[in-house]
C-alpha cells in the first residue's frame, strides 16, 4: 500500500515531466537547427523576462490561460470535460465586442461590466446545453461541446469577416473599442492589463467555492465518486449541468479578456489555441485552482520562449503546437517508464 | 490430471487477513472431491490459488508431478485447469457459442462460419444433456444456465479438471440434482472434480472424497463412504459443536419491545430489469430489534435493500419509517426519516476513494456545519468539521491524516470509519447490509462494541445477509426472502446453545425445498 | 446522382469505418482528425516524392499506423490518460504537417503541383465498399474479430480464457488511425492537390457516426452516406437561400450534433 506521503507527491510527476520535456525539446531544436545556438538558448530562456514589454506580454498570456485552464478545471473536477473551449473563448469575445461597439450613452466602465457579463453568459449557455444534454440524453458531453463549439465558429468568423469588420482597414477584424472601453493597461506598451489582476481573483473565487463552501464539496464529490454522491443524498447528474456551465462561463470570461484587455478589438481566430493551451495548463495544475498559477506561468514561460527563439533565430518549425501536445501527452503520465 | 497443493499460504497486505496457513490438497484423476468449510476458512482462496486468479504467498502447485505457478487464469487454463463461478461472468451481447468459443487457441483470421460454430456448442451441450440452445444471447440466461455455460466453455477448451465455487447456493433442488447428474458424468469421464460448498448433505450425496478447511489449514481429508455428518461437522467448527467462531461472543440481545414498529414494509412490490423481483412483501421492525433478513443472492435481498433505502422504486407498496412514508423519494428522504446506512458494497459506493478522507467522512455531517443557512454560498465551518472528523478516527483507532486520499487506507480501515461514520449519526434506525464483510478482526469486534452500545441506547439494527452464522449471532428476529417472497419468519432465542440448532430451517427456506414454483426469472450478473 | 453521393462519402466511410474498429476495443480514438490530416498531407508528399500515387499511400498507412499503435502502448507504458494522449496527435498532426510544409515547400498554403496524376472517383467507392466487406467479415466472423469484440465490452473475460485484451486496443488504434489517413489521403487525391484544413472536422464527425450507426459495422457505413446526404441537400439549400459559404462550414458540425443527440434520445434504455 502507498504511504500517504508518496501519494501526494506521484502525481507531480506528469506535471514534471510533461514540462521538462517540453523544455527538452525546445533545447534539442535551438541547438540542431540554430546557427547560434547560445544566444537562442539565451533568448529561450530568458526571452520572456527580458524587458518591460516582454514581461508584461508574458504575464498577460499567463491570465488568459488562467482563467481559461480555471474553466477546463471546474469541468474534469465536476466530472466532465468540456472540449468546446476554443468555441466558447471565441464566440464569449465575440458577444463582448458586439457589446462594446454599441450602446453609446454606458459609461466605460459599466460598459465593460456588461461586456463582461454578456460574455459569461454566452460561454455558460454553450456549455450549459453540453450539461444539460448529458444529465438527460446521456449524450457524451465531450462530443457534444466540441461539435457545438465548431459549429458556431465559422458563425463567428462570418460575422467578423462581414457585419462586425472595421470596413476602414484591411483585417479581418473588428473597429477598436474606445480606450475607455477597454481594460487598464498595467505596464504599456504591453498587453499586459488588469485582466491579470482579474485572473488572479477567479483563481481564488474558484478556490474558495470549491473548498470551503457546501455547494463546492458536493460538487467534488459528485464530480469524483457519482455513485457515493447518490448515496450521500446529492446525485451527480444535476452537478454536470453546473460544471459544464461555469466552464463555458469561464472560458467566454476568458474570450471577454482577450478582445478587452489584450487586443482592444475583435480579430478572426484570436482564441486561436487558447483552449488547447487551457488544458494542457489545467492537467499540469491537476485541476486544483491555487495550482493553475505556477503551472500558467511555466507554460507561458515556455510558450512565450519558444516563440522567441523562433523569431530570433529563424526556426522553421511550429514549436507552440509541438509545445502543446507533447505537454498533453506527458502530463497524464502516471507510472515511470 | 493428479494435482497436488501442499503447505499453501496466503497472506493478503492490504486488509492484513491471513487467508490460508500450511493448507493441502490432492485431487486424484476421475474423482468428485469436495472442498468443505464454513464461512472464512479458505476453500475459494485456496481453489482461487489453483485457478490462477491469485498467487500463493508460499506453497507447491503439482500438476502431474510438475510444478507449477499460475500468473493467470489464462495460464490455468492453457493447463487444462477451470474454474466455473458461483455467478459466472459471460460477455454481454454475445450469443452462447461465441462465449464459448472466445479464446479457444487456433489462426486468428480462420473463418468463423457461424453454422459450424452454433453445431459445435450445440452437439456438446446435447451430448452432456445441457439443454441450452447455442443461439441465445447471454443476457437471456438464468443463473444455472450460466453455470452450464461455464462448463461447456471450459470444455471446449479441453480442461481436464474443473472447480466450481458454491453452485448450488443458487440452485433450487432440482437445478441442484441435474447438476449433479452432470458431474457425475463428467467424473465417468475422466475428469477431476472440485466441488466447493459448505452444504453438508448434499455434499456427501455427490462427492468421492471430502477435505475439509478451517481457519486457512486443511484438517483432514475422508472418504465420503467412511464418515457421516456428525464427524464432519465437527471437523468443520471445531470441538464445541455449532460455535462458528471462538473469538466472537454472541451479542447480547434487548427484548423487542411491543408498540408500534419502527419501520413497515407493507405489501412492496419491485419488478425492474436487471435485479431480482420483490412480490408483495411485508414485514415490520420494532423499536430495540435486531431484524436480520436472510437470503441467497438473487433472492431479491439485495433488491430489498436497495428499495427500502431508497435507491429504487417500488412497483407498488409502502415503505414507513417512523411513521412517514419513503418509498418513493430517494435516499436522502430515508435518512432524514431517521436512518444510516452501510451498503454491502462498501468501497464503491460508501466512500469516494480518490479524494481526501475527510470527504468521504462528512457526507452526512456536513450539513450540520454551514456557518450562513440563509444566503448562498453556505460556507462550511471548517474548524468544526475537521474536529468531528477527528473524532471519528479517533472511535475507530485509526491514526493518519485527515488528507491522505481514502484509497491510502487499507480496506479494514476503510470499513472501520464507514462504520463509525454511520453510528455517529446516532439514528434511530440502522441498516447495515452484510455486516461482516471486509471487516478485519479488530473491525469485528469494533462492530460488536457498537452494536452493543447502540443498542442500550434504544437503537433498532436492520441487517441483510447472506451469511446465517452472521445473522443468527446478531439477530433477535430473522426473516427470510426468497424468490421475492417472505418465506419465514422466526423469532432468535436467547440461549445460545439453541441457536445453532435454527440454522438448517433457515438454510433450507433459503433455497427452497420441495416443488419448485415458475421458473427463476433471469437476473443481470 | 448516386455516384457523386457516394465518391463524396467515401471519406466518412473509411474514418468512420475506423471509429467503429476502435470503439469495439473499447477506447474510441479521439485522434482520427489529425490521423487523416496526416494522411491528407503524407500522400501527397510520398506521392509527388515517389512518382506513384499508390506508393505515396503505402507509406503513408505505414506511418500513421504505426503511430497509431505506438499512441496506444505508449498508454498502456505510462498509464497516460487515452482521451488526453490522442488529443495531443491532433494537435502534434497539424504542427508536423505545417513544419514539414514549410521546410520542403516553403509555405504552409495550399500545395499543387501539375505532376500530381488524377484518378478517378470510382476507385475509391470500390475501394471503401471493399473494406467495409472486408471489416464486416472479420469483425463478425473470424476468431480475431471476436476476441476484439470482448475485449471492449468485458475484458477481464479474455483475461480468464489467456488473452491480453488491450493488445486490441493497440491493433484497433493502429487500423482506426490507418483508416483515417486512407480517408484524408482520399480528400486530397480527389481535388488534386494538399490543401490544410480540407478534413473540416470529418475525423470528429467519423466519431458520432458510431452513435448513428448503432454501433455496428453496417450501420456506420449506412449512416455516412445518409449523412454525406444531408450534408449535400444543405449545400444546395445553401445556394437556394444564399447562405454565406463561410457559415456553411459549420454545418456538417451541427448536423452530427443535432443527429447525435436525437440518436441518444433514440436508444432504448
Amino acid at each position: 500500500m502507498r504511504t500517504a506521503g508518496r501519494a501526494r507527491f506521484a502525481p507531480l510527476w506528469g506535471a514534471v515531466f510533461s514540462l521538462g520535456s517540453g523544455i527538452l525539446l525546445i533545447c534539442l531544436l535551438i541547438l540542431f537547427t540554430s546557427a547560434d545556438s547560445l544566444a537562442t538558448l539565451k533568448v529561450f530562456f530568458l526571452g520572456p523576462w527580458s524587458s518591460p514589454w516582454f514581461i508584461g506580454n508574458t504575464l498577460d498570456m499567463v491570465a488568459l490561460l488562467m482563467v481559461s485552464a480555471l474553466g477546463v478545471a471546474v469541468a474534469f473536477r465536476g466530472g466532465t470535460f468540456n472540449l468546446g473551449g476554443e468555441g466558447q473563448i471565441y464566440l464569449g469575445g465575440l458577444g463582448a465586442t458586439v457589446v462594446l461597439l454599441s450602446f453609446p450613452t454606458l459609461s466605460g466602465t459599466l460598459s465593460l461590466l456588461l461586456a463582461a457579463l454578456v460574455s459569461l453568459v454566452i460561454g455558460a449557455l454553450m456549455g450549459g446545453l453540453s450539461g444539460v444534454l448529458k444529465r438527460y440524453a446521456r449524450a457524451d458531453e465531450l462530443i457534444t461541446s466540441f461539435l457545438f463549439s465548431a459549429a458556431l465558429t465559422p458563425v463567428a468568423d462570418y460575422l467578423i469577416a462581414g457585419p462586425l469588420r472595421d470596413k476602414s482597414g484591411s483585417l479581418l477584424a473588428s473597429p477598436r473599442f474606445a480606450p475607455e472601453r477597454t481594460l487598464t493597461h498595467l505596464l504599456p506598451p504591453s498587453s499586459l492589463s488588469t485582466s491579470f489582476l482579474w485572473a488572479i481573483g477567479l483563481v481564488f473565487l474558484v478556490y474558495i467555492l470549491m473548498n470551503r463552501t457546501e455547494s463546492g464539496y458536493r460538487f467534488r464529490v459528485a464530480g469524483t465518486s457519482p455513485e457515493f454522491a447518490r448515496y450521500g443524498g446529492f446525485p451527480a447528474p444535476a452537478y454536470w449541468v453546473y460544471a459544464m456551465a461555469g466552464s463555458g462561463a469561464l472560458h467566454g470570461l476568458a474570450g471577454f479578456f482577450a478582445v478587452a484587455g489584450t487586443y482592444g478589438l475583435c480579430h478572426q481566430g484570436f482564441s486561436g489555441g487558447l483552449g488547447w493551451s487551457g488544458i494542457a495548463v489545467a492537467l499540469i495544475g491537476r485541476n486544483k485552482p491555487l495550482a493553475l498559477f505556477p503551472a500558467a506561468l511555466m507554460f507561458a514561460w515556455l510558450k512565450a520562449g519558444s516563440d522567441g527563439a523562433l523569431l530570433a533565430s529563424g526556426l522553421q518549425f511550429e514549436t507552440s503546437a509541438f509545445v502543446q501536445a507533447i505537454i498533453l501527452l506527458l502530463v497524464t503520465v502516471r507510472r515511470k517508464p | 490430471m493428479e494435482i497436488i497443493l501442499r503447505n499453501v499460504s496466503k497472506y493478503f497486505p492490504s486488509n492484513g487477513v491471513q487467508a490460508l496457513s500450511g493448507a493441502h490438497f490432492e485431487l486424484r484423476p476421475g474423482e468428485i472431491h469436495a472442498l468443505l468449510g464454513e464461512n472464512g476458512a479458505g476453500k475459494s482462496t485456496l481453489m482461487h490459488i489453483l485457478a490462477g486468479h491469485l498467487e500463493m504467498t508460499t506453497g507447491e502447485l503439482l500438476v502431474d508431478g510438475i510444478p507449477r505457478t499460475f500468473t493467470s487464469p489464462g495460464s490455468a487454463l492453457q493447463t487444462g485447469i477451470g474454474m466455473v463461478r458461483q455467478h459466472p461472468v459471460l460477455v454481454p451481447g454475445f450469443s452462447l457459442w461465441e462465449d464459448a468459443l472466445l479464446g479457444l487457441p487456433g489462426p486468428p483470421l480462420a473463418p468463423l462460419n457461424a453454422r459450424l460454430g452454433r453445431r459445435c456448442f450445440q452437439d456438446l451441450s446435447d451430448r452432456w444433456g445441457f439443454d441450452l440452445d447455442a443461439s441465445t444471447k447471454t443476457e437471456h440466461l438464468t443463473i444455472s444456465q450460466r453455470q452450464k455455460a461455464s462448463v461447456l466453455t471450459l470444455l471446449l477448451h479441453q480442461v481436464q479438471c474443473i472447480i466450481l465455487d458454491e453452485p448450488t447456493a443458487v440452485l433450487t433442488p432440482i437445478e441442484t440434482e441435474r447438476l449433479f447428474t452432470l458431474l457425475r458424468k463428467l467424473r465417468s469421464d475422466g475428469l477431476s472434480i472440485v466441488l466447493i460448498s459448505h452444504k453438508l448433505e448434499e455434499t456427501l450425496s455427490v462427492a468421492d472424497r471430502l477435505t475439509i478447511l478451517r481457519q486457512g489449514k486443511s484438517v483432514a481429508t475422508r472418504l465420503t463412504n467412511e464418515t457421516n455428518t456428525e464427524e464432519l461437522t465437527q471437523l468443520m467448527f471445531g470441538d464445541a459443536i455449532g460455535q462458528s467462531n471462538a473469538s466472537m461472543s454472541f451479542l447480547h440481545i434487548v427484548p423487542a419491545v411491543q408498540e408500534e414498529p419502527i419501520l413497515m414494509v407493507d405489501h412492496l412490490s419491485v419488478a425492474q430489469k436487471e435485479l431480482a423481483h420483490l412480490r408483495d412483501l411485508s414485514f415490520s421492525v420494532h423499536k430495540g430489534e435486531v431484524y436480520g433478513i436472510a437470503g441467497v443472492r438473487d433472492s431479491g435481498l439485495e433488491t430489498l435493500e436497495l428499495t427500502i433505502t431508497g435507491f429504487v422504486k417500488p412497483l407498488a407498496g409502502r415503505i414507513l419509517l417512523n411513521g412517514r412514508a419513503v418509498e418513493h423519494q430517494g435516499p436522502l428522504a430515508f435518512r432524514r426519516a431517521g436512518a444510516a446506512y452501510v451498503s454491502a458494497d462498501r468501497l464503491g459506493r460508501a466512500i469516494a476513494l480518490k479524494l481526501p478522507i475527510i470527504d468521504s467522512l462528512i457526507v452526512h455531517a456536513h450539513r450540520r456545519f454551514v456557518k450562513n443557512r440563509f444566503l448562498w454560498p453556505r460556507f462550511l465551518d471548517l474548524k468544526a468539521i475537521r474536529s468531528w472528523a477527528r473524532n471519528i478516527f479517533g472511535l475507530s483507532n485509526i491514526q493518519g491524516s485527515l488528507d491522505s486520499p481514502a484509497e491510502a487506507f487499507s480496506g479494514g480501515q476503510l470499513q472501520r470509519l464507514i462504520l463509525a461514520r454511520e453510528f455517529a449519526e446516532a439514528a434511530p434506525l440502522f441498516v447495515l447490509a452484510e455486516p461482516g464483510w471486509g471487516l478485519d478482526a479488530a473491525g469485528k469486534v469494533l462492530l460488536q462494541e457498537r452494536l452493543d452500545v447502540y443498542l442500550k441506547n434504544g437503537g433498532t439494527v436492520l441487517l441483510f445477509s447472506t451469511d446465517v452464522d452472521e445473522l443468527l449471532q446478531f439477530s433477535s428476529h430473522i426473516m427470510v426472502i426468497r424468490d421475492g417472497r417472505n418465506v419465514l419468519e422466526l423469532d432468535v432465542p436467547e440461549d445460545e446453545h439453541l441457536r445453532p440448532m435454527l440454522k438448517s430451517q433457515i438454510s433450507a427456506a433459503m433455497v427452497g425445498t420441495g416443488v419448485p414454483q415458475e421458473t427463476i426469472r433471469e437476473v443481470q450478473v | 446522382m448516386i455516384y457523386t453521393l457516394l465518391t463524396a462519402s467515401v471519406p466518412l466511410i473509411l474514418a468512420g469505418l475506423g471509429a467503429m474498429i476502435s470503439d469495439f476495443s473499447g477506447y474510441l480514438a479521439v485522434f482520427l482528425e489529425g490521423a487523416m490530416m496526416l494522411g491528407a498531407f503524407f500522400v501527397w508528399v510520398f506521392s509527388i516524392w515517389s512518382g506513384s500515387i499508390f506508393v505515396g499511400f503505402i507509406i503513408t498507412l505505414l506511418i500513421t499506423g504505426l503511430m497509431g499503435w505506438l499512441l496506444s502502448r505508449f498508454i498502456r507504458w505510462t498509464g497516460a490518460n487515452p482521451f488526453v494522449a490522442a488529443l495531443a496527435l491532433n494537435i502534434a498532426a497539424l504542427g508536423i504537417t505545417e513544419t514539414i510544409s514549410v521546410l520542403l515547400y516553403n509555405t504552409k498554403g495550399v500545395l499543387r503541383s501539375p505532376g500530381f496524376p488524377a484518378i478517378n472517383g470510382i476507385w475509391f467507392v470500390v475501394l471503401a465498399v471493399a473494406l467495409v466487406f472486408l471489416a464486416y467479415w472479420v469483425i463478425y466472423h473470424t476468431p480475431l474479430g471476436l476476441r476484439l469484440r470482448a475485449s471492449g465490452r468485458s475484458p477481464e473475460v479474455l483475461l480468464q480464457r489467456g488473452i491480453d485484451p488491450v493488445r486490441y486496443r493497440d491493433g484497433a488504434w493502429a487500423v482506426a488511425a490507418m483508416l483515417a489517413a486512407l480517408a484524408g489521403g482520399v480528400l486530397t487525391v480527389k481535388i488534386g492537390a494538399y490543401a490544410p484544413g480540407g478534413t473540416n472536422g470529418q475525423g470528429w464527425i467519423a466519431l458520432v457516426m458510431v452513435y448513428l450507426g448503432f454501433r455496428n459495422v453496417g450501420g456506420v457505413a449506412l449512416a455516412a452516406v445518409v449523412f454525406t446526404l444531408i450534408e449535400r441537400v444543405g449545400i444546395e439549400a445553401q445556394a437556394v437561400l444564399a447562405i454565406p459559404s463561410t457559415l456553411l462550414l459549420g454545418l456538417p458540425s451541427l448536423l452530427a450534433l443535432l443527429l447525435y443527440i436525437l440518436s441518444q434520445l433514440l436508444r432504448k434504455e
